[in-house]
């Protein structure tokens, strides 16, 4: 059980990625992801080297100029995708997939200051959407006042 | 690029026997003791670029299949490739982008889902036909474009041509699976594209217009129009498909887009040539978007969620092509071109 978000239910899915065969089939993947939660101020850098995820930390929003790239969306959207992919067993619908929601989203989902950075997230778009499709595999508790209308949880502090 | 671990002189050998051997092959000065160690990623051809053999000539002057590195035999016919400049093809990521096609390689007989993709109304699977019919055409030619310059690039650059090599059979993949995915659901094959960008690829005269042609404006607006299948994909098998081609474009469009910006350093008198080329591929395809009726109203069932929703298709048609502009724009702006905007043939965005 992990809470989203937090550095525990990440590490989570990096745990389950580092330990699938199916993962490292896909093929290598290098690349620095940010994520964030927009309106909760929370985010965090995911690494993935060769056929792992090799680290995962909490950072500040202005450490995201580290990543190669970030996916940003505000909490409801985010636990919208994570409660699909539980829902489908790991296979998001297709309004719930990584590359769908960068493209129905009404800001970019994928951001990134650099525009070659930024195609790693088309380039290994595979490795990630198993990465958070295993999310299928944990079970994951949602801050208790964070709803699908993008309340902001009280359990949750800003940064 | 590991550093050299290797010492210039191998020992010397005499040449003396009485079995009239030569042997003084074995005393040619090149690279010796070369230890190339794995890294990571493994044994990778940017690891093995140690000493001499990691130094990229500015133009290849040996003229026969000798790949650089090697030492050149007296006497070696020349096969004349043409394509010899170092700023007309390399840019230093080519031997991480070979290693990454390789690894990231798929097989659409097994990696695609194809039992999720279930029966669809008669209206979209014949539109997703005509969809997927064009995007197999494409695809053959552009493997036929890839092939024929795989001869004449220099031998000094083989890390290009291993790029190129496993691009050309990305592009073999791409045609084999948009033409499984047409006959798969009870469809079939729709009708040919209109071709006049395909014909203006085939016809270009230099690998910087192929390349330009084929890297960045085929491989951008293809990319695009791949996200947008997989966004309105109803199966997890047409989405995979359309999410894995994507993936495939956009190495070439790492490659296409550094290799136009590094060549604009080294050569900024062609930068009105990129240009016109640039040019005649955007009104090439604005021919192709009036021409082809068949592809573009396809388009507009699939968008519209079939013919009921026609009207709204087309609307969305506009903001594709609307995206694939912008995108293909966006290329630009990296590959050191943001002038392209003010420049662009105008009727490309209708």
């Amino acid at each position: 059980m992990a809470v989203f978000p937090s550095v525990e239910w990440f590490e989570a899915l990096r745990n389950l990625v580092n330990n699938d065969p199916s993962y490292t089939h896909i093929g290598t993947c290098d690349a620095v992801v940010g994520i964030r939660i927009s309106d909760l101020h929370r985010c965090y850098l995911v690494t993935f080297e060769v056929f792992e995820c090799t680290g995962v930390r909490e950072i500040t929003p202005q450490e995201l100029a580290n990543a190669d790239f970030w996916l940003e969306m505000d909490y409801a959207g985010w636990r919208d995708m994570i409660e699909n992919i539980h829902a489908t067993n790991g296979h998001p619908d297709s309004r719930h997939s990584l590359n769908t929601l960068n493209y129905a989203l009404a800001q970019p989902f994928a951001r990134g200051t650099d525009g070659l950075k930024l195609d790693l997230f088309y380039r290994f778009n595979q490795s990630f959407q198993h990465f958070f499709n295993s999310a299928a595999k944990i079970e994951t508790v949602f801050a208790e006042k964070g709803n699908a209308t993008g309340e902001r949880s009280a359990a949750i502090p800003d940064r | 690029m590991a550093a050299a671990q290797q010492q210039k002189h191998p020992p010397r050998f005499s040449t003396e026997n009485n079995l009239g051997l030569d042997l003084t092959w074995m005393n040619a000065v090149s690279q010796w003791g070369t230890r190339a160690r794995p890294t990571e990623n493994g044994l990778t051809l940017g690891a093995i670029n140690l000493g001499v053999y990691g130094e990229i000539p500015e133009v290849y002057a040996n003229d026969s299949e000798m790949a650089r590195g090697s030492i050149p035999r007296p006497g070696a016919i020349g096969v004349g490739n043409p394509v010899r400049e170092k700023a007309e093809v390399w840019t230093d990521d080519v031997p991480d982008l070979y290693e990454e096609s390789i690894r990231r390689r798929w097989r659409p007989s097994l990696d695609i889902p194809w039992e999720t993709i279930a029966p669809l109304s008669p209206e979209l699977e014949l539109a997703t036909a005509q969809f997927v019919t064009v995007l197999s055409e494409n695809a053959l030619v552009c493997l036929d474009v890839i092939a024929r310059w795989l001869r004449e690039i220099s031998y000094g650059f083989h890390e290009v041509k291993l790029l190129m090599a496993v691009q050309e059979f990305e592009a073999g993949r791409h045609f084999e699976a948009f033409r499984k995915r047409a006959v798969v659901n009870g469809g079939r094959l729709g009708f040919e594209s209109s071709g006049k960008f395909l014909r203006l690829l085939c016809d270009s005269k230099t690998f910087n217009e192929t390349s330009m042609l084929l890297h960045i404006t085929h491989a951008s607006f293809a990319r695009t129009l791949y996200n947008a299948g997989a966004k309105f994909s109803s199966s997890e098998g047409d989405r995979t498909l359309f999410t894995l081609c994507a993936a495939d474009m956009e190495r070439w469009l790492a490659y296409g887009t550094v290799r136009l910006r590094g060549m604009l350093e080294n050569k900024p008198d062609r930068r009105e040539q990129v240009h016109s080329y640039l040019l005649r591929g955007e009104i090439a395809l604005t021919e192709d978007w009036h021409r082809d009726t068949p592809f573009r109203e396809a388009l507009a069932v699939l968008l519209g969620g079939g013919l009921a929703g026609v009207g709204e298709g087309l609307k969305r048609v506009g903001e594709l092509r609307s995206r694939q502009v912008d995108d293909y724009l966006e290329q630009l702006d990296q590959a050191s071109l943001p002038e392209r905007r003010e420049r662009i043939f105008p009727g490309l965005r209708t």
